[in-house]
């Protein structure tokens, strides 16, 4: 039998009773692209790493996994670490050595490859790549995307027929994942290589596929082409989250159709059935506007001579609202963060708070009841080995939180998911009872229904009152969690509108929804929102 | 210096050794004086910072000798009833010249002999350790980010916000279990990716990007054969100068002259070598 053959595979961790995977049997041929998709915590990262031995967890595994007809047991180590290919999610923690050149080697001097065959390769899979500019950069000048990049790159090197991707770009910003998932298309079209990819990014990698294996609870609930795993799935699951805009728009509007719409296309198309006399939902009104923090023509410098990162920025965040940030990276939308914190320095203008210049608070004052930071990454609040020791430390009031931490507090901070480490890190943050919430990127790495969950808690927050400034570059949820967008480009705020304003006004930059909708609806953002204008519209007559 | 630090690793290796060595093996002021001529005008790249501290060190130099040593016949004055004498003063000039001299040819060193071509060097004889190394060189600025990550996060929640010095040890504390958690964290990670990747599954071969070219063997004669003819004379006792009681003169039989010529022609390499390359591009130019 050709390429992978997983057959009625279960696995049980060594600290669970409840096994992780139940009776998984699945066919993958040369030259596939295989999308996993699952809730946190489904299996998906347990079945990519039961395919390569070196990576599986410690625990019962039954059932038989096969490369070529060869059990992936029996395969010879050196063999198997040529070709089994896996990258991991966090594209920094797989780097092994200081240079890029050496980084590429790395995997075919393991495995013993003559030094003149790896020199031949390395030439080729970097011509191929685009990245022979690099070979002689310290790894640790990449940037995120760039490290990914790097890290698909030397797996590629050693030339493996089989590549585990265990959601590589979740913790990329949409152009460096997009820019990451062009590429594996191209290996798909061009190489015949099995592929199996986790991801949260369905929009971009399902059109992309040739299947769809959904998992729930370490069952394959489906097995198909995107499309059948799609109108097979039932209206309630919480995958659909995740799902394409068209395909969510389709279910919503016309759930009696067959053929699954998945690209922005098709959702045009479904769109065009709907008449269009009420071309705009209303907008929102503005609530009252009482400043909370102003930024008054800041500008920010890391380098005495360089380009200054904010330019005169001006900027104000209303008392109440939720404000979100946006921009490509490395525009300087933390800095924003970190200048109303007082973090860092400001060379010019001023930032208020509550109308009082910054510096005229003393660190105490600001942080007690005014002022919180939710850092990009959660890890680095956490401090102690327990949760209930987090909490504790830092006097936390667990009862005041919208959401149940108790059932995690024996564990250590480390151990939870992505989205648990959130809603600690989110804790830890509002323990000061700060007024205002600064938000670095909170949805970063999160499957589709954790990000839904994250924004509606901090939507409660803000209900009970808090003010929310938060900075982010994935458009889907800055439609979902603002009330206001700001657009930050060559150091200044370019845009701020509400986000049924900003994101149909955007071409480029804007979520899945609104490229559907463009041309045809305005004053929308998110695919309810879309739903909502179809049905207030209604069907188009049938043409006479 | 560019077109030196271009050339394989060991002819870099062998050629700081030949520069910067017969500076305290030989301890003759001409020699230091070539040496010193030589690399200053290779130091293009240091701040003037740099210059001004090497200044300093060699005033100290003297002052410092001057003051402590008395021995020599020449009394200039005398100072707290302690003589100061014309050749102390002159033997401080001269450690002094030829400690500035070496600390340039480290500094230029530093800068050529980057970490991957000490572990390429290294690789070839101790392979593991210089993975090891290798591993080392990039955790070190991977280490420093994230402390300073976690230190701006705290701070944004405001663990720092307390005046007191003991609350800022304590919190200093913290963030360091912290980071110490992060890194083996980290390290499982990069452990796995390394299994992943094959290691430890046999013997490894070794790749470089570098080769030792015909360019390369050719430079190894222009090195070691004008340093041999200097060593010769000197370890005969050619350049023998005497600092005390009397300064007995620069050496300048012929044995002494010999050394000299190799040393100057050892030290003339990189700008035979800049020289070399700057025609090279003319030559092309004028045919493109």
């Amino acid at each position: 039998m050709e390429g992978l053959s997983v057959k009625d595979v279960s696995f049980t961790y060594i600290t669970t009773e409840k096994p992780a995977l139940q009776g998984l049997s699945l066919q993958a041929a040369p030259g596939d692209m295989v999308a996993v998709c699952g809730r946190t915590g489904s299996g998906k990262s347990t079945l990519l790493r039961l395919c390569k031995p070196e990576m599986a967890p410690r625990g019962q595994r039954t059932g038989e996994i096969r490369l070529d007809g060869v059990s992936v047991d029996d395969l010879p180590a050196r063999e198997r670490a040529r070709r089994i290919g896996y990258v991991a999610q966090r594209p920094e923690q797989q780097i092994v050595t200081d240079k890029v050149w050496h980084e590429l080697a790395f995997g075919a001097e393991s495995i013993g490859m003559p030094a003149e065959e790896i020199r031949r390769r390395i030439a080729e899979t970097a011509g191929f790549l685009g990245i022979t500019a690099w070979m002689d950069r310290d790894t640790a000048s990449l940037s995120g995307g760039q490290k990914q990049l790097l890290n698909l790159a030397s797996v590629l090197v050693t030339g493996p027929d089989l590549l585990l991707l265990d959601e590589p770009t979740a913790q990329l910003d949409p152009v460096a994942a997009a820019d990451l998932l062009d590429l594996l298309a191209r290996i798909h079209r061009e190489y015949s290589m099995t592929i199996l990819i986790c991801e949260h990014r369905l929009q971009q990698l399902l059109p992309l596929c040739d299947r769809l294996l959904l998992l729930d609870e370490g069952r394959l609930i489906a097995d198909d082409t995107p499309a059948r795993a799609i109108a097979a799935l039932p209206d309630a699951s919480p995958l659909w989250a995740g799902m394409p805009a068209a395909a969510r728009i389709q279910r919503a509007l016309l759930p009696e159709e067959n053929e699954t719409a998945l690209t922005v296309r098709d959702g045009q198309r479904i769109l065009r059935r709907f008449a269009c006399t009420q071309p705009a939902l209303p907008p929102e009104d503005p609530a009252a506007r009482e400043p909370a923090v102003e930024w008054k023509r800041v500008t920010v410098r890391y380098t005495r001579n360089g380009p200054p990162v904010l330019r005169e920025m001006s900027l104000t965040l209303y008392r109440g609202e939720s404000l979100c940030l946006l921009g490509a990276n490395g525009c300087g939308k933390s800095t924003v963060l970190h200048t109303a914190a007082g973090l860092v320095p400001v060379c010019g203008g001023q930032v208020l708070l509550d109308g009082k210049p910054l510096r005229k608070y003393s660190r105490q004052e600001l942080f007690s009841e005014n002022i919180a930071v939710l850092p990009q990454d959660p890890q680095t609040l956490f401090l102690y080995d327990t949760v209930r020791q987090e909490l504790e430390a830092c006097g936390a009031d667990a009862a005041a939180l919208p959401y149940d931490l108790t059932p995690l507090y024996p564990r250590h901070p480390y151990d939870l998911s992505g989205g648990e480490q959130q809603l600690l890190a989110l804790a830890k943050a509002l323990a000061a009872k700060p007024r205002v919430l600064l938000l670095d990127e909170p949805t970063k790495g999160l499957d589709a229904a954790t990000r839904d969950a994250i924004v509606a808690i901090l939507r409660r927050l803000q209900a009970q009152g808090l003010t929310l400034m938060t900075v982010t570059h994935d458009p889907e949820t800055a439609a979902l969690l603002a009330d206001r967008c700001a657009l930050l480009f060559g150091g200044e705020v370019v845009s701020q509108q509400a986000p049924r304003v900003f994101f149909p006004s955007n071409r480029f930059y804007t979520t899945a929804a609104c490229r559907i909708a463009h041309g045809y609806y305005q004053g929308v953002a998110t695919v309810r929102d879309v739903v909502e204008l179809c049905r207030r519209n209604g069907k188009k007559e049938a043409a006479p | 210096m560019n077109a030196l630090g271009k050339r394989h690793p060991l002819i870099l290796l062998l050629f700081f050794a030949a520069a910067a060595l017969p500076v305290w093996f030989f301890s003759s002021p001409v020699i230091t004086l070539l040496s010193l001529a030589a690399v200053l005008p290779l130091t293009g790249r240091e701040g003037k910072q740099f210059h001004l501290w090497m200044l300093l060190l060699l005033a100290a130099a003297v002052c410092v000798n001057g003051l402590v040593s008395h021995r020599g016949q020449t009394v200039l004055l005398f100072w707290n009833d302690h003589p100061l004498t014309a050749e102390a003063l002159l033997y401080g000039l001269h450690a002094g010249a030829a400690l500035v001299a070496t600390l340039y040819w480290c500094r230029l060193f530093s800068r050529t002999m980057t970490a991957d071509k000490w572990l390429y060097l290294l690789g070839s004889t101790l392979p593991k350790t210089a993975l090891l190394l290798s591993g080392a060189l990039r955790f070190f600025p991977l280490f420093a980010g994230q402390h300073k990550k976690i230190r701006l996060a705290q701070q944004g929640i405001g663990l720092y916000k307390e005046n007191s010095l003991l609350d800022k040890i304590r919190a200093e504390a913290h963030v360091f279990s912290a980071l110490i958690t992060w890194g083996l964290e980290n390290g499982v990670v990069t452990a796995d990716s390394m299994q992943a990747r094959g290691y430890g599954t046999g013997s490894c071969t070794r790749y470089a990007p570098v080769r030792f070219t015909r360019a390369d063997a050719a430079l190894l004669p222009m090195i070691l054969l004008p340093s041999a003819a200097a060593a010769v004379p000197a370890a005969t006792g050619a350049l023998q100068t005497a600092w005390y009681p009397l300064f007995s003169g620069v050496p300048l039989g012929a044995g002494a002259w010999v050394a000299y010529a190799a040393y100057a022609a050892v030290l003339l390499l990189p700008y035979l070598l800049y020289g070399k390359e700057a025609l090279q591009w003319k030559a092309c130019l004028s045919r493109m």
